[in-house]
């Protein structure tokens, strides 16, 4: 039978990955297309050598590929922010938003009004700096980029320029004065959302070793 | 070769009927399977395949597994609960929709 070899699939692979196919779950399954499709030809009788049908059947099918591939960007931001917000509205994550809200509002109440207004302004910032260190540094891999793993990033930068933008309006300690709850709120929200991204990239993580690390190594 | 336009919207009604027939299926398997039944009539492309499976996995209408196959790895697309009661749907309003064409080309026909 016309089995590839590994280095007719490592080939693949690095063509693959310089064609711009960054994320390796997205390339792996291109991989296993265009192997196949070579696969069926040598078994329907083609004896050229790999790179000779790898170069016509590319000549045919990169095109549509590379088209599968953008439209994957689109939709891998779409499948994050559903299943973010599934998980947020799961019961784990409304006990999540309570221990925050809670957390401050004892927070609240142990601290002198000025040491909890400079703190809760700058407390979803420090948050979101802390995650986004344990997502770049511990999370995150540069050699091996997985597009779930890529793609919560931009929700993590999104979450950053919202509390920035949001936080900065909170000059005027005259703001607590008036209602507490306008600072509180977006507070914990922002909080909230900040440790549901990075407990959900935490189990995409161990999902994607689970799913292609172990199964490479096997 | 007819008008791939016309099959274009039933592209994951097959998918989900091919994956209720079978407990698992891989891409390329899938566009072969297609080319077989339909005789080479229905030719599905790679930019239309794998855009409409990743987007019935974003929907929860399908599961994924990876196994190691012939030194690389291969992504097996099965339905889950959901998609098992969603191509249930999707075959009635397909039906439904071939009746009705049906009604318009001949009006005396009737599939029952």
């Amino acid at each position: 039978m016309g089995k590839l070899t590994l280095d007719n699939i490592q080939f693949i692979e690095t063509y693959l990955k310089n064609s711009g196919i960054n994320f390796v779950d997205v390339r792996m399954e291109m991989t296993d297309h265009i192997a196949s499709s070579i696969e069926t030809e040598i078994e329907k009788g083609d004896h050229r050598d790999f790179y000779y049908i790898f170069k016509d059947f590319m000549a045919v099918n990169k095109k549509s590929l590379l088209k599968s591939y953008d439209k994957y960007y689109r939709l891998i931001d779409l499948k994050i922010l559903k299943r973010i917000f599934k998980k947020a509205l799961s019961l784990n994550g409304i006990l999540i938003l309570f221990t925050c809200f809670f957390s401050i509002m004892l927070l609240q109440g142990l601290m002198f009004k000025e040491d909890f207004f400079k703190l809760i302004k700058n407390l979803p910032l420090a948050v979101f700096t802390i995650i986004a260190v344990i997502y770049f540094f511990a999370i995150r891999r540069k050699s091996e980029k997985y597009s779930s793993l890529e793609r919560i990033g931009s929700n993590l930068m999104f979450i950053y320029y919202f509390s920035y933008f949001l936080f900065h309006r909170f000059d005027n300690i005259e703001l607590i004065n008036f209602n507490v709850y306008s600072i509180i709120i977006p507070s914990v929200i922002l909080i909230w959302l900040n440790v549901i991204i990075l407990i959900f990239a935490f189990e995409m993580k161990k999902k994607y070793e689970l799913m292609y690390r172990e199964n490479v190594n096997a | 070769m007819r008008n791939q336009k016309l099959y274009k919207g039933s592209l994951n009604t097959i998918i989900l009927k091919f994956l209720g027939e079978n407990t698992k299926m891989y891409g390329y398997e899938i566009t072969q399977k297609v080319k077989q039944i339909t005789e080479g009539e229905l030719n599905i492309t790679e930019g239309a395949l794998y855009p409409a499976l990743h987007k019935l996995e974003a929907d929860g209408l399908l599961d994924v597994e990876v196994l190691k196959v012939d030194n690389r790895l291969r992504k097996y697309y099965k339905l889950t609960e959901k998609g098992t009661k969603e191509t249930v749907n999707k075959l009635s309003e397909l039906e439904s929709y071939l009746k009705t064409m049906q009604a318009f080309i001949n009006p005396n026909f009737s599939l029952e």
